[in-house]
């Protein structure tokens, strides 16, 4: 069903589909604008706290407004992966080869991965920064890249989804960007409600509330398994979404 | 001699919701054979050929390339015909040998035979000027050609033109008019077209569909088409 050379034929054409683009660029140089004035506030605003540590007043916020510019960025990423290929009549010619629906999909988003990585590594800058100054904890810097990664996958994952929905890519990017915006409701309705049990679920629902343990450096298998499932859902979604046209 | 049939529609069907849209339809398609496929707007066509190559399931009735049932045998299908819808499925920002090399890849997964060099099949469709060249940047008809090559870098068959002289000058028309007339030696060609006088000089068959249903199924000049078409089809 999964063939691992097909998967890496339309990770190939998507990585570089994405870097002839200009919009990873422009996605890019919005992203580190964003992320490096982030950076100096939080270290300015850090002199005035002595009793809390490094981790806490600068790793931790600006790794959780990353987290939260990939929420935005990431429908933007996937918004032409399914409604370009519908729009240009390409994925018919993907679905009449020798590629698994699975193999187009996982291609797919391993090829706006690699973009995603692209953007993380841009940020490197930023914990080496650090390290030069004496800050030295970097299990919670790795901790926080994997947070962020994990929902990074999540992200994109709905982004496909919405993508193959509609051959339009401004519906596509709205449409992402909804869901996944009731997904971080989520988390403030978990807040709110005055039902312990309708809490717990909402939170548990919600990526804050698993990238949040990420970013204090606690790997909890729960929200692997959070995140895992979340993202298997999308592309599962998307999958049915597919061989729906031979029904 | 008795000629093979290449391609034979049996009693075909194809149902949405509340509407038919293919009723009962059947034909054959002789193979090394040119066979036209008309009809108007809305005829069922393209709906026939997306079932035919394996993009749509049939509600009911058979498809069979060489004698085996397309929905049986799905991945011979996809190996053996080659599909060019109205549409061009072209990546607009891949050179012209990156998009056949991608096609010939994705084609050859899972078949162990020698697939055809590139060279050859951008010679032969005549894309050797343009072959470094970004799609997007192409006219109409070099598009045309590259979509007509994409068809050819598996070693398909059956060829399915779905409209191929749609929006080309006269010129353009009559290169791919010869294009089709040379895959004609070795392959079987299901063809779309609204130009009747290019059915006369191309196909050796035609077949006439109008409101999902056949109207008949005839020799290349056993009727006047465009009389056929003024009478019979509203």
């Amino acid at each position: 069903m999964i063939n691992l050379s097909g998967i890496y034929l339309v990770f190939q054409k998507e990585f570089k589909a994405q870097f002839k683009s200009s919009l990873i660029y422009i996605v890019a140089a919005l992203f580190c604008i964003i992320t490096g004035w982030l950076f100096y506030n939080y270290l300015i605003s850090a002199q005035e706290f002595t009793n809390r540590t490094i981790d806490q007043l600068v790793i931790a916020p600006l790794y959780g407004n990353i987290n939260f510019l990939f929420l935005i960025f990431s429908p933007l990423l996937t918004m032409n992966s399914f409604a370009e290929e519908r729009k240009n009549h390409t994925l018919d010619l993907l679905l009449t080869s020798h590629l698994s629906e699975l193999d187009i999909i996982i291609g797919k988003l391993l090829g706006v991965m690699a973009g995603v990585s692209f953007l993380l590594f841009l940020t490197l800058v930023f914990p080496i920064t650090l390290s030069l100054s004496g800050h030295g904890n970097w299990a919670v810097v790795f901790s926080n890249y994997l947070g962020v990664f994990l929902c990074t996958f999540c992200y994109l994952s709905v982004g496909l989804f919405a993508s193959s929905l509609t051959e339009n890519q401004i519906v596509s990017s709205l449409l992402g960007f909804s869901i996944l915006m009731a997904v971080l409701l989520m988390a403030a309705s978990g807040g709110i409600t005055k039902n312990f049990i309708v809490g717990q679920i909402f939170n548990y629902i919600s990526t804050p509330f698993h990238f949040e343990a990420l970013s204090r450096g606690s790997i909890r298998n729960y929200d692997l398994i959070y995140f895992l499932s979340f993202g298997g859902f999308f592309i599962y979604s998307t999958y049915v979404k597919l061989i729906s046209r031979k029904w | 001699m008795i000629e093979e049939h290449a391609l034979n529609v049996e009693n075909l069907f194809k149902e949405y919701p509340g509407i038919e849209v293919i009723k009962g339809i059947s034909f054959q398609v002789k193979k090394n054979h040119i066979h036209a496929f008309l009809g108007p707007n809305g005829a069922g066509k393209s709906t026939t050929m997306k079932m035919i190559s394996g993009l749509l399931p049939a509600t009911s009735g058979s498809i069979s390339l060489n004698g085996k049932e397309i929905v049986d045998h799905i991945e011979y299908a996809y190996h053996n015909i080659g599909f060019l819808p109205e549409n061009l499925p072209l990546y607009q920002d891949m050179i012209v040998t990156e998009y056949l090399s991608f096609v010939q890849k994705i084609h050859q997964l899972k078949i162990t035979k020698e697939l055809p060099e590139l060279d050859n099949i951008i010679n032969k469709c005549g894309l050797t000027e343009v072959k470094n060249k970004l799609i997007r940047k192409l006219s109409k008809g070099f598009k045309q050609r590259v979509g007509i090559a994409q068809t050819l870098c598996y070693d398909a068959e059956m060829i399915i033109l779905d409209e191929p002289l749609v929006g080309l000058d006269p010129n353009a028309i009559g290169e791919i008019r010869e294009l089709i007339l040379e895959l004609k030696k070795n392959h079987t060609i299901l063809l779309s077209t609204h130009q009747l006088h290019e059915v006369d000089l191309l196909c050796d068959q035609v077949t006439i569909i109008n409101n999902g249903k056949i109207l008949i199924n005839t020799k290349k000049g056993e009727i006047n088409l465009e009389q056929y078409f003024k009478e019979n089809v509203k």
